[in-house]
């Protein structure tokens, strides 16, 4: 074998453990990583395709702190909308301006995905129910069917299992992430993808449609859920689910409960979309169904539609999953309306 | 994790440095901490455990038949081992299968609280190591192979992680040996494996992948269907399960290769087979041979003395095990079954289609050749409707309405633009000629001794083939849940 033959395996495991080292040790990692842009945010879906084209600096706002949960009249409980502070503030900073009331966000690092398991997590950080308050819990519209499976199941906090800790130890997005965007892979990776989008028509698979006028991408897992067929059973039992978990809430800690779906970006913008398909209503059946079943719900679907006309500020941003500062205030005045007839806003209050 | 993952591609080079730091003395040991990491890397413990399991059970099992000199004792050790691998794959890979037909039974019968169910498990891998200590526990058995004294070189033979997911199934007469062997780097192997293990990944990131997106669009939302596009999903799926097996299978091949192991060639062009029996000598050809040396075998020996009767029942049987094997579903049964069914209608019918061909003056015939291919592949996809079906009511939705008019065809070849069928349609010709170009290499030409213009040619459009037309879906694959 030739010396440059040895010295090109050498430099391919050499590089590997520089990757596996600059992943799993952050500080070593962070001197070979493109700095983050201070300041602004790149979208989401930017990130997943890198494409020039729909390249938006998105304003990060610095959040301020909810007010403690012993103080507050409503809690808010979410997924990634929630805790967006992208182009505003939090939601639960916003609602409580808007409202008066004491808002404070439910957020965890140490249990997993609180949003999906509420009850769980409250009585994993000793929730006591010493006063009446309103929960407003939040989930994108992709999760609701499998969400509502778990509603009312024990969740797992991270670290409380085997499996928790195997995770831990085993997961490799850190190695993936710098091996992406470490400074020699980023800008070719980042050329490749660009000259695959142009020259071929390839996006990254995480992106399922897009549109060029006005540019808009759109989140492959959105598609798939809005291409799904969802029976009338399926949308009954995730109703079930809520209900379950709303009178659990009542019962055990004398919270009443306001369940918010956020729509995919998908069903929203659905027709700059090539071939989609009309929207199958999956909002506004589920919110019908809770409303029979006597769970307070905004049916943020057909708030959104009304919205969404031509010449309107866009709700969400193009190169990103969530809701732009417009779409998060619309959803705070309808929220705070509904809060509002349940008892819980002090307009008197608005800072 | 996934071969064709950014984790895997730097999983690699990580081991060999390693090996090299570790030297060749515990070259086992690398290559079973790296094949335990491998799995761990699914982030399920208990799969782990299971293997462990399995493995220290069949190793004791494997050396006390071996010292046993009583038959009664052998036979007890043999049993005792063999269900005790296989109550390992039925806990994990059957309870909730058994649990949900129970209690429909019980429901339907008798007024009996129903079986509480259990939590339903991952078993990716699980069939294919149990599958493999079964057969060194039967070749011990039958005095056909020594055990394994080294439990480390035992362990590395059940896990060794080019295989371990997804086969192919080795004999341990076969890969122990190689095991051992080790061999140190060997730049020979390494860069045919390189070579097979980057063919393998186009066939599953450019094709296999790809074809999913239209398989997947109809098979998803069956009643938007019908007729044509129905017809077309299914020879689409046809390719697509060939191309993502297959893909899987040349990257086990070439990953093995890069350490010094020869593993069994899987496939053998098994769409050109003109007979179902001939399908099963080219497709999957591990699992066909286990399941032909380990069930159909002993079962025609016992039927025996019915004749053509006791094949034909011995291999609706083994079918239907094949089929249980690939998952616990109706669907997989029915699967099972069908291909049970072909083979053995094919005992009767063979020697009245013979005259037939004879008559007409086709025999031997390329028209018969053409004929019986075509034919054996539409028995072959029509098989495959009972697979790739979610549900035996969704299957039986596509059986009755494949000639049905064409609906949503137009709008499922538009969804996904004209490049990927583009790329699609150019890559089967592609993959044609080199399978081709490798049916002369294995008769004796060697790839490495051509031209450097061609071998580099041959690299770059490779490469290029992977960076511009891969599809970066990561998708699993399709065997992993098998």
């Amino acid at each position: 074998m030739s010396v440059a033959l040895k010295s090109v395996y050498a430099l391919i495991m050499l590089f590997a453990a520089f990757v596996v080292i600059g992943g799993k040790v952050p500080s070593f990692g962070r001197m070979f990583v493109a700095a983050e842009p201070a300041g602004y945010a790149l979208g989401d879906q930017y990130r997943m395709c890198e494409l020039d084209r729909f390249r938006e600096e998105i304003p990060v706002v610095k959040p301020s702190a909810t007010a403690p949960i012993g103080e507050a009249d409503i809690l808010t409980l979410g997924d990634s909308f929630f805790n967006s502070t992208l182009g505003s503030d939090l939601f639960a900073n916003l609602l409580a301006g808007k409202t008066g009331a004491k808002v404070h966000n439910l957020q965890s690092a140490a249990f997993f995905e609180p949003q999906s398991y509420p009850l769980a997590y409250l009585e994993s950080i000793g929730y006591r129910g010493d006063k009446r308050r309103i929960l407003v819990l939040e989930s994108v519209e992709r999760s609701v069917l499998e969400r509502g499976g778990s509603y009312n199941a024990a969740g797992a906090s991270a670290g409380n299992d085997l499996n928790a800790l195997a995770f831990k130890l085993l997961k490799n997005n850190d190695v993936e992430y710098f091996f992406k965007h470490n400074l020699i892979v980023e800008p070719l990776g980042r050329w490749l993808k660009n000259f695959r989008f142009e020259n071929l028509g390839i996006v990254d698979k995480s992106i399922g449609a897009y549109s060029s006028d006005p540019e808009m991408l759109f989140y492959q897992r959105d598609i798939q859920f809005g291409r799904m067929k969802k029976s009338e059973a399926m949308v009954a039992q995730a109703a079930d689910s809520i209900a379950a978990l709303s009178a659990a809430l009542k019962e055990r800690y004398g919270i009443d409960l306001v369940y918010l779906v956020i729509p995919d970006k998908y069903s929203v913008y659905r027709a700059l979309a090539p071939h989609a398909e009309s929207y199958d209503g999956f909002i506004p059946r589920l919110c019908a169904e809770l409303t029979r079943r006597g769970v307070k719900n905004l049916d943020v679907y057909s708030l959104y539609c009304r919205y969404n006309k031509p010449g309107m500020p866009p709700i969400y941003y193009s190169s990103d999953t969530h809701y732009t500062a417009l779409g998060k205030s619309i959803l705070v005045d309808a929220a705070a309306e509904v809060l509002q007839g349940m008892g819980a806003a002090h307009p008197g209050k608005r800072r | 994790m996934n071969f064709n993952s950014i984790e895997f591609l730097l999983f690699i080079p990580v081991l060999f440095l390693c090996l090299y730091l570790a030297g060749e003395r515990l070259r086992w040991l690398v290559l079973l901490g790296g094949s335990c990491y491998f799995y761990l890397a699914l982030k399920h413990l208990y799969l782990l455990t299971a293997l462990a399991g399995v493995a220290a059970v069949s190793y004791a099992c494997g050396i006390a038949l071996y010292n046993c000199r009583s038959a009664r004792g052998k036979t007890a050790l043999f049993w005792g081992g063999v269900a005790a691998n296989l109550s390992v794959l039925i806990g994990m890979k059957y309870l909730p299968f058994l649990e949900r037909n129970l209690n429909l039974l019980l429901g339907e019968f008798s007024q009996l609280p129903a079986i509480p169910q259990g939590r339903v498990l991952v078993s990716i891998g699980v069939s294919y190591f149990v599958f493999q200590a079964v057969s060194y526990l039967i070749d011990i058995y039958l005095e056909i192979e020594k055990p394994e004294r080294h439990f480390g070189y035992f362990a590395l033979y059940l896990a060794f992680f080019p295989k371990l997911l997804q086969g192919p199934i080795e004999r341990g007469g076969d890969l122990l040996p190689q095991l051992r062997s080790g061999g140190g780097f060997n730049q020979e192997n390494f860069r045919s494996g390189l070579l097979q293990f980057s063919w393998g990944l186009f066939k599953k990131a450019v094709v296999a992948d790809r074809l999913a997106l239209y398989v997947d669009t109809v098979y998803g939302d069956l009643h938007a269907y019908s007729g044509l596009t129905l017809l077309l999903a299914t020879y689409l799926y046809a390719l697509q399960l060939y191309y993502d097996f297959s893909g899987y299978t040349d990257m086990a091949l070439g990953t093995a290769r890069m350490f010094n192991v020869r593993l069994t060639q899987n496939f053998n062009a098994p769409y050109l087979s003109r007979s179902i029996a001939e399908f099963w000598r080219r497709w999957h050809i591990s699992f066909s041979r286990w399941i032909l040396d380990y069930i159909f075998k002993p079962l025609q020996m016992q039927l025996r003395d019915w004749r053509d009767l006791g094949t034909a029942l011995a291999l609706l049987v083994t079918f239907l095990v094949s089929g249980i094997w690939h998952g616990a579903s109706w669907c997989f049964v029915i699967w099972g079954g069908l291909h049970g069914v072909y083979l053995a209608a094919s005992l009767f019918y063979k020697p009245l289609q013979k005259k037939i061909y004879r008559k007409l003056g086709l025999e031997k015939s390329r028209v018969q050749q053409v004929w019986q291919t075509a034919v054996t592949f539409h028995l072959v996809c029509f098989a495959w409707i009972f697979f790739r079906a979610q549900s035996v009511p969704d299957a039986l939705y596509v059986v009755r309405h494949l000639f049905d008019g064409a609906s949503g065809l137009t709008e499922l070849l538009s969804a996904h633009g004209d490049t990927d069928l583009a790329i699609v349609a150019c890559s089967l010709p592609v993959i044609w000629l080199v399978h081709l170009a490798r049916e002369r290499l294995a008769a004796g030409r060697d790839f490495f001794a051509a031209p450097a213009l061609l071998r580099w040619g041959v690299y770059f459009c490779l490469a290029a083939g992977l960076l511009f037309f891969n599809m970066d879906s990561n998708a699993g694959f399709i065997y992993f849940n098998f």
